[in-house]
Parts: C-alpha cells; structure tokens; sequence
C-alpha cells in the first residue's frame, strides 16, 4: 500500500501528467493482487474512470469556469474595479484596498483562484505601479486576495471535494462565506497597516457622486453573486443549473447590457474553459482509481487509528492534519492536493467526529495557500510576471498576508461555528 | 520529416480543442434548456441532465490531448527543473514511456470491457444509448494523448 503512494508520489515528482500517475498505480496495485489469493480484474480501471465523472454536481466546474472567463472578456472586472475604488479608495492604502474588496466581490462570481488574479492582477497592478507602489508589493497584494476566490461562493474546489465526498455542494458554498470575508478583513488590516508604516498615501478624495455612479454602472455585477447563491439556497435551482444560470447571465451582460463581446474574445472564453476543465477531469478520472484502491485497502480506518495513537483530540488532529498540508502546499497545487488528499483524509476525518463541512472549508482555505508560496505557486507566477517583479522579491513581500492568512486559518480551525453558523441557519 | 510531424501534431490539437470547445457549449445549452423547459415552460426535460453528464466524459477525455498539447495539463515540473539538462531529457523519456505502456494497456482493457458491455446489451437509463458508446471516448481519447505526449517531447525550443 505504500509502495502504491510511494510510486505515484515518484511519478508525479518526475513530471508525469496527474492523472496518468494515479491510473498507472492503481494497475500496479491492481497487477500486484494477481499475486495473492483474490486477483481484481483490470476492468474495474475503466469502470472508475467512467464512474468518478459521472456526476451531474461535477459539470458546476466548467460552467462556472466558464462564467468566470466570460465575465472577464465581458468588461465585468473593470466596472468592479471602478467601483471598489469610489468605495474604500480614501482609506489609507488606497488602491490596495480596492484590491482585496474587487477580488472579495470577484470571488462572488468566478471561484477560481489563479483566473481572479489574472483578471484583476491585469488592471490594478499597472495601475498601482502608476501611483507610485513597488512593483511587488502591487503584485503580493493582488496574488493574496486571489486566494478570497475560491472560499467565498461559487467555488470550484468545493465542487470538487463535494461530488467526490457527497457532501451538500450548497452547504459549503454557504459554509465559505464567511470565512472568506475574515480573510478579507485579515488582509484589508494587513494593507492598512503596511500603508501606515511605509506613509502610503489614499487614492483619493472621498467622493459621494462617484461612489453613486459606479454603483449604478456596476449594480448588474454585484447582483449576480446573489442570483446564483440565492437560486441554489431557495433550492430553485441544482448548484450545476446555479452556474448555468450564471453562464446566461454573464452572455447577457457582456452581449446585451455592456456590448464588450467580440467574437475573438467569446472563443477565447470559451477555449480557455474547454482545455483547462478537461486537464482538470482527466485527473478527476484518475484519481477515481486511486480512491477506489484506498478504500479497498480501507486506509482511511487505519490512517484515523494512526492519529487516534497519537490522540484522540479531534482539534489536534485538525492541526496535525493542517500542518501536513502546508508542507505539501510548497511543491504542489491545490488541485492536486484535493485528488490525492481528499480521498484518503475524508474518512478519517468522518470517524474522528469532525464536521465534513467544518473540515472541507478549512482544508480548501488551507490549500490556497500553497498557490503563494514558492517553489510552485500559480498566484505568485502570475502576479510576478504581470509585475514584472522577480519571484523572490514578490515573495518576501507577501510574507505579511501569509501571516494574515494563516491567523484566518487557525481561528478556522479553532472556532467551527464561523464556518458552520450560516449553512445552518440557512438550510438547518 | 521532423517538420511535418510538428505539423500533424498541431492539427491533432486544435481538432481536439475545437472538439472540447464545442462540448463545452453543448453542456451549457443543455444545463440552460433544462432550467428553462423547468420553469418558464413547465415541461422539464428527463434526458439532458444524463446526455449533459455523457457529453462532460467525453470533454475530459477529448480534452486531455488538447491540454497536453497545449501544456495546460496538471503536472508538477518542480524536481524536473533543478535536474541537469542530460539528466532531464532522460527522465522525461522515461516516464512518457512508462506513461504510453500504461495508456496503451488502459486502450485494450477498456476496448474489452467495451465488447462485454455490448454483448450484455447495457444502455444509459433515459437515452437508451449502448453503455459501450460512452466507453469509446476512452480508446480514442487516450490515443490521442500518447501522440501528444511524444509530440511535446520534441517540440522546438524545448530542453
């Protein structure tokens, strides 16, 4: 068994494409049986690739891929902008707070980390570059705030995590709401301070009639987090029609309401969304194989009776657990992180007592982490290479919100009723 | 000769990624259409949620090539980068060999269980379509993957 993770650990080091690497041990784990007294036929490969994308909870992934990129060609991110700086552009740190509020509100919408700061990282980095900020503080400010995207509803990793754990999808888009404005407040304090120490100076003036008329501009943007929140909470619609629903309604503002599409920029949405949810579902498939073999191997039990050896506090598992996954953020990337971890901790988090949804939020506020931080962070490669900063300056300066951050993490960790108080009130 | 197979190769990309781009549109249409017929005409539809989940197989193995070929594939280049030049090409070789033995098992097994699965007569519930259909994507989506995956090897202005 662990020659099995051993040697899909190796192969995924050495470059081998994700998926790939799990099917590949799950035949030599399967060939391996052949040895012993009960052989698993080879057939059961195929029937696990079928099977872990048969789920009509998994197509929300590339619909809200979609939406998300849809939104950007459309002219959504840049009446945001506009908008988030009538608003908290006056306070000290100016255009780094527009930052965080643009990328908390864009995290209304896309749910995926590395697209926000691509989309916002384009707009406000030159622009923070222009009033004078280091080229990487801009860029850390923008890589840091990207990490809101996935936490605040609609998210694609808790799509994921939900469809392959079978836990409520609309439970934990509620569960990230509010843990995703505690981070944003944790780096709006961060921005805030940082400015003081280094007498950055506001934006602006504030400005009552510009606040009012980027409201109006940008009212049809702020609506749509809560057209695709409140369809899927009042249970009109599945969270997959949710982002069908918000695929619509992002054809409609950039086609009708703003006029921005081109026919270029509508295929260069749409093929972006194709080809990255297919290197997404491919692993998908994968790693169908490799939960298949742990739970025949039942590791989650045995796993659950190593940390229970250790103790049996479920708040010091939580951190034992949460520990283990920052290591493992340096060298890999979120979604990776999900196939491989999410099946082998899952139940061991079940037989410990730990709230599945306390757990997941807290896990996927975990793993965005491992997008900042070097040697591999897709936040931190983009924002670097919008900045045209260097990677290692880019990261010394984000130390301050990774701190923030993992300060957000631990009163995660420590008090579930932040994360657990809304789904309850909401759905019981 | 060389010049030519870069050539194919990237004609196999972009049909790959037309054809996942096209997938993409149809899911949408479908998860739209089934919201619509739901609630403004009161008629809901029984079969495009499954058609929807059959089209969403297709993408991720249609898709997977067209990835590859475009190298947006899940992969971790973190060791690959430190090693030296020599040792690197190596490797790469290495585990894409390892990689198209696997596929090209993985083409015959599905290709079998595909056979079984038509003789059992095993259709999707709502779409009455022959389970061995949805299967197909398998085989020829992995072969396009290997061709991929050797193609990138020697790609120009790599190593």
């Amino acid at each position: 068994m662990l020659l099995l993770f051993g040697l899909m650990l190796l192969f995924i080091l050495l470059g081998m494409e994700l998926g790939t690497a799990m099917g590949l041990s799950g035949m030599i784990y399967i060939l391996y049986s052949w040895l012993g007294p009960s052989p698993i036929p080879l057939s059961i490969i195929p029937q696990n690739f079928v099977y872990g994308l048969d789920s009509f909870p998994l197509l929300a992934v590339p619909l809200f891929m979609l939406a998300g990129e849809l939104m950007e060609k459309g002219g959504v991110t840049a009446r945001l902008v506009r908008f988030a700086r009538a608003l908290v552009g006056h306070i000290t740190g100016g255009l780094a707070n527009v930052s965080v509020v643009v990328n908390m509100i864009m995290a209304g919408m896309s749910g995926s980390s590395v697209a926000d700061a691509a989309a916002t990282g384009t707009i406000l980095i030159p622009a923070m570059k222009k009033a004078k900020y280091p080229a990487e503080t801009a860029a850390s400010v923008i890589a840091a705030s990207a990490t809101i995207g996935p936490i605040i509803p609609p998210s694609i990793p808790f799509v994921l995590i939900g469809s392959m754990t079978g836990v409520s999808i609309g439970r934990l888009f509620l569960g990230g709401a509010v843990p995703g404005l505690l981070m944003g407040l944790m780096l709006l304090i961060t921005t805030y301070v940082i400015a003081r120490k280094r007498k950055m100076g506001r934006e602006s003036e504030f400005d009552a009639r510009e606040l009012l008329v980027s409201t109006r501009d940008a009212v049809l943007c702020l609506l749509m987090p809560l057209v695709v929140l409140g369809t899927m909470v009042f249970g009109i619609a599945t969270p997959t029609e949710a982002a069908g629903i918000a695929v619509a309604y992002a054809l409609f503002l950039g086609g009708v309401v703003y006029r921005e599409f081109t026919w270029e920029s509508l295929k260069e949405a749409v093929r972006n969304s194709a080809v990255t949810t297919a290197s997404i579902t491919f692993t998908i498939a994968g790693a169908s194989v490799i939960g298949w073999v742990a739970t025949s191997e039942q590791v989650g039990p045995k796993l659950a009776q190593l940390f229970l050896s250790i103790t049996d506090n479920p708040l010091l598992v939580m951190f034992m657990i949460n520990i283990l996954i920052l290591l493992l953020g340096f060298p890999l990337e979120p979604i990776p992180m999900i196939m491989m971890l999410i099946p082998i901790l899952m139940p061991v988090v079940k037989q410990l007592g730990i709230d599945p949804v306390h757990f997941i939020v807290v896990f996927t506020v975990n793993i965005q982490l491992a997008l900042l931080t070097p040697p591999v962070g897709a936040n931190l490669f983009v924002v670097t290479a919008i900045s045209k900063s260097t990677i290692l300056r880019v990261s010394r300066e984000l130390v301050p919100f990774i701190i923030a951050l993992l300060v957000a993490l631990v009163i995660l960790i420590v008090c579930p009723t932040v994360t657990l108080w809304l789904p309850k009130l909401l759905m019981g | 000769m060389v010049k030519r197979m870069h050539r194919l190769a990237e004609g196999l990309t972009s049909v790959l990624e037309f054809l996942s781009m096209v997938c993409i549109v149809a899911m949408a249409l479908l998860v739209i259409a089934q919201v619509v017929m739901r609630y403004v005409f009161n008629n809901p539809l029984d079969w495009s949620e499954e058609m929807a989940r059959i089209v969403f197989i297709y993408l991720a193995f249609v898709g997977i090539g067209a990835a590859y070929g475009r190298r947006r594939h899940m992969f971790i280049d973190t060791v690959l980068l430190i090693l030296p030049p020599g040792l690197k090409r190596a490797v790469e070789f290495s585990v894409v060999g390892i990689a198209s033995a696997f596929l090209i098992a993985m083409i015959g097994i599905t290709l079998r269980s595909m056979v079984e699965l038509y003789r059992m007569e095993i259709t999707t519930p709502a779409l009455d379509v022959p389970m061995a259909c949805v299967y197909l994507v398998i085989p020829l989506g992995l072969s396009a993957l290997i061709v991929e995956m050797w193609a990138d090897l020697y790609r120009e202005g790599r190593s």
